[in-house]
């Protein structure tokens, strides 16, 4: 792109001029010619009544926007439903010329109403310059084992309105129930296709479409337990009567029921406040009051009622089982009643226990297992019972029963558990009151609060200083880290510095690597190993020019040397003593003159001399 | 030469005399240990030997020995909670009441204390505006303040600085970038804690340092609009009643009852003890 712009600055003006006007020319031309392409791409063409498809419709412009839906056929027996759009935009700049393009996709849901052959040929795309129509195609549909469902409009009331058709369905499983069955009130919205992509977007992010406002005391006679299903399940597809658009039922609230009381009841729990999101921004509140249900509640009969029954309606079952069936004397049994059913288990009376006064007992425990949604209370509460029997004569647990009220029956049942027997062994020990200390245990309990005593503790009392931020050493010691922090970021920032900068580094380790090699020399002076002597004195001074200085001396003349330490600003008479010292050495590895101690003494001094005169030299690198 | 003599013998005698004044005055406010205690204990056996008395039922020995071993300047949580004690069961409330607090000072977790001092709060006459109850993060950190003395808050405090440092200073050499990253947790729950721990060290020094409370000790007084008898009573107190004390003007100080600001008035320096 950069290449074409300048590319024209080099024209002439009048040249540049006149290729500007044929751009604008070519551009005008073009826009006068914008193309549109339109493809459809539907996922199947054979659908059964009740199925639904997928199509995607991909519109690719030259330049220019789409600003409205594409525009889908009224046909009796396909619904088109919209889900979602996206748009995307290319711009390429090709021989010096830009073109955009603009692509766009539009995805439907294709719902099957009625079975026939149906083509669709009337998509179609408007544009500023015009209208584009879609190639069509065949939908073939056939009958489905499951229709979508039919509502009659009387079934729901219309609190919708013209623009916001959303209504609430309000329903209950049973007209008519006696006193404590189970009654689930549902409350379900049915809304118009148009409202589909919505209430989904809604639902999958979790957001507040629709806001419950409870009626208080509108279940004062009932036990509820309101189950919430906004963000629950989707949506299904229905059919109002004598309307050729496709409306979605979606599941909002769900209210378990147990009557207390009989009596006639008109039920409306609630209202509820959808926010509609009427554009991108902003919500409106629709209120829509539900038709209130009208529920009999009947009282349960006398007839057959059993003397053990508590109020128990719906449909149980009782289990009982004993664990260890065999033991001895003194020793604990645990009896378990498990009560599982449909209804109002919550509440279920206890099973009635036989008689166990051959049993020790200790405080039943119990666990409950219950699930409350859309299609009612069910679930299981076990009992448990931890039992000691006095003898071996408390050989067996009676049937443990219960009794309820079966509304689908419309009488009373009782049920009841087998017995269990318990084989009871003789106690090794012949003091049977030793195996039922452990029932005599109590929780230990306070029995009041006195006045303590006197503290004896420490043996030895010493002065106690609270305020120890008056005292200096505290003030010294709470510091002294803060001075070590700053002492590690200065070592810290030294580190680094010498990291980045080796030569610096070198420079400074110099000194101690030149008297590290001095001590070598001793040494091998020491041991008379007067070869090692002048080896380690040279590289001394070599080593230490090198580092110092970053010179790197080995394998230069005495001559390089020379010029090389006067660049970096040494004295001449240093120069000269390094170089002289230097040859002498060698000189010296190489001559008789290893056999003269005195001299290699002489030499080894020389070097320490010339070093620490070295070393106060202060130069740049 | 003879005037710088007797200049010199006149001011070493100035010096000798107040040397002697203030040596004869400290040795007159040192303790004299009572009857009951052999001489020759020293404080510990002196602590013993009042705790042995405050055992057998004789109670003013044993509030003679505590007594001996406060007037030493001994300042010690246990010993001033054997004080209260002893006060209590005299029947001395509010000494009893004055020592607890004392002792709260440096025993805030000791149990037995707490339960005698609420023991004996319950028996004052008159019942104290209680502070109000936080919950939630408020409470969990008003908790961690009352649970340690100001000794305690600062020690941590500083060691908290310096775990905290040393993890910094072991980060800053760290060239291992996981070890580094590993590091960063338990330097954010140190730093957290410092945060938490300094904050309430700051608080009880200012509370240790700015905020005098006191102790009613007369049975009953009454609380007056002005420093002065001539003003009208405002409201009454009586023994034991924890007051602030706001303002001192000759013998009446100016008091703050602590729960509720609205209860303020003057009363008799002579008839509150500063805890």
């Amino acid at each position: 792109m950069n290449s074409g712009y300048s590319y024209i600055q080099f024209f002439p003006h009048t040249i540049r001029n006149a290729v500007v006007a044929c751009a604008i020319l070519m551009l005008c031309a073009l826009h006068a010619s914008a193309e549109i392409k339109v493809a459809i791409e539907v996922e199947k063409q054979v659908l059964r009544v009740g199925e639904q498809t997928r199509m995607a419709l991909s519109v690719v412009t030259d330049g220019e926007r789409i600003q409205q839906e594409p525009s889908t056929p009224s046909l009796d027996g396909l619904n088109f439903v919209f889900v979602n759009s996206n748009q995307g935009s290319r711009f390429e700049f090709i021989n010096g010329r830009s073109k955009t393009s603009y692509e766009y996709t539009f995805i439907y849901d294709i719902f099957a109403v009625k079975e026939g052959k149906f083509t669709v040929d009337n998509i179609s795309i408007s544009s500023d310059s015009g209208s584009v129509k879609a190639k069509s195609f065949e939908i073939t549909v056939f009958p489905g084992a499951k229709p979508i469902p039919t509502r009659a409009p009387s079934l729901t009331a219309p609190q919708g309105t013209d623009s916001i058709n959303i209504y609430l369905l309000s329903d209950s499983s049973k007209k008519e129930v006696y006193q404590g069955e189970e009654l689930v009130l549902s409350y379900d919205a049915v809304y118009h296709q148009k409202w589909r992509s919505w209430f989904e977007s809604a639902i999958q992010r979790n957001r507040d479409y629709a806001i419950f406002h409870e009626e208080r005391g509108a279940l004062k006679n009932f036990l509820s337990e309101p189950v919430n299903l906004k963000f629950t399940t989707g949506p299904k597809p229905v059919r109002m009567a004598g309307n050729r658009d496709l409306f979605f039922q979606k599941p909002l609230i769900r209210y378990v029921l147990f009557p207390l009381t009989p009596g006639d009841y008109s039920l409306s729990p609630l209202s509820v406040e959808f926010r509609v999101l009427l554009n991108r921004m902003n919500t409106t509140p629709f209120n829509v009051q539900p038709d209130p249900l009208n529920i009999k509640v009947k009282p349960l009969p006398d007839e057959g009622k059993p003397d053990i029954f508590k109020g128990a309606v719906g449909s149980f079952t009782i289990k009982a089982q004993a664990e260890p069936l065999e033991l001895s004397e003194g020793e604990t049994v645990t009896l378990k009643i498990s009560l599982d059913g449909l209804g109002n288990i919550k509440n279920a009376p206890k099973p009635i226990l036989p008689d166990l006064s051959n049993f020790d007992q200790f405080d039943p425990t119990h666990n409950e297992s219950i699930v409350v949604n859309e299609n009612g209370m069910r679930g299981s509460i076990e009992y448990s019972h931890v039992l000691i029997p006095h003898d071996q004569n408390a050989d067996q647990i009676d049937p443990v029963k219960f009794a309820y009220f079966d509304p689908n029956q419309e009488k009373y049942i009782v049920i009841q558990t087998n017995p269990i027997t318990l084989t009871i062994h003789p106690s090794s020990s012949k003091d049977a009151s030793s195996g039922r200390m452990a029932f005599n245990r109590r929780l230990i309990t306070r029995v009041g609060e006195d006045f303590r005593f006197i503290a004896t503790t420490p043996a030895a009392i010493s002065n106690i200083v609270l305020s120890i931020h008056k005292s200096l050493r505290f003030w010294l010691i709470v510091l002294l880290p803060v001075l070590l922090l700053a002492l590690a970021m200065a070592l810290k920032w030294q580190r680094d510095y010498l990291t980045a900068r080796p030569n610096v580094a070198k420079s400074l380790k110099a000194p101690k690597l030149a008297r590290k090699l001095l001590t070598d020399a001793r040494k091998s002076l020491e041991q008379n190993d007067s070869q090692a002597v002048y080896v380690y004195l040279g590289k001394a001074i070599t080593d230490f020019i090198s580092n110092r200085w970053s010179l790197a001396c080995v394998g230069m003349t005495s001559l390089e040397l020379k010029e090389a330490l006067q660049k970096k600003g040494i004295p001449d008479n240093h120069i000269i003593s390094i170089t002289q010292m230097l040859d002498e050495f060698d000189g010296a590895r190489f001559s008789g003159a290893l056999q003269d101690q005195q001299r290699i003494h002489d030499d080894y001094a020389k070097t320490e001399e010339l070093l620490s005169q070295l070393m106060k030299i202060k130069t740049t690198i | 030469m003879k005037s710088i003599l007797k200049t010199s013998s006149i001011i070493a005698a100035f010096l000798i005399v107040t040397i002697s004044i203030a040596l004869s005055a400290e040795q007159t406010a040192a303790p004299v240990l009572t009857p009951g205690y052999s001489p020759e204990l020293d404080i510990n056996g002196v602590f013993e030997q009042a705790n042995e008395f405050y055992r057998n039922g004789d109670l003013t020995k044993a509030l003679a020995g505590y007594q001996y071993l406060t007037a030493l300047g001994i300042k010690n949580g246990y010993l001033f909670y054997n004080l209260g004690n002893s006060y209590f069961r005299e029947g001395n409330l509010g000494s009893a009441i004055l020592w607890y607090e004392r002792a709260l000072r440096y025993l805030p977790r000791f149990h037995d204390l707490n339960i005698n001092y609420q023991y004996a709060r319950n028996i004052l006459a008159d019942e104290e505006f209680q502070a109000p109850e936080y919950s939630g993060t408020l409470g969990f950190l008003i908790n961690i303040h009352q649970q340690f003395n100001l000794r305690e808050c600062l020690l941590i405090t500083g060691i908290l600085l310096w775990i905290f440092l040393a993890i910094m200073i072991i980060r800053m050499f760290l060239n291992n970038q996981s070890f580094r990253s590993r590091l960063s947790i338990p330097c954010w729950v140190v730093g957290f804690a410092f945060i938490i721990f300094f904050s309430s060290s700051v608080f009880k020094v200012y509370q240790h340092e700015s905020i005098r409370q006191a102790i009613v000790m007369a049975p009953a007084v009454e609380v007056k609009t002005g420093p002065g008898n001539d003003f009208s009573t405002s409201f009454s107190l009586h023994e034991g009643t924890k007051v602030k004390l706001l303002q001192d003007q000759g013998d009446w100080v100016r008091v703050i009852l602590p729960g509720n600001t609205t209860f303020t008035g003057w009363m008799l320096r002579s008839t509150v003890e500063t805890i």
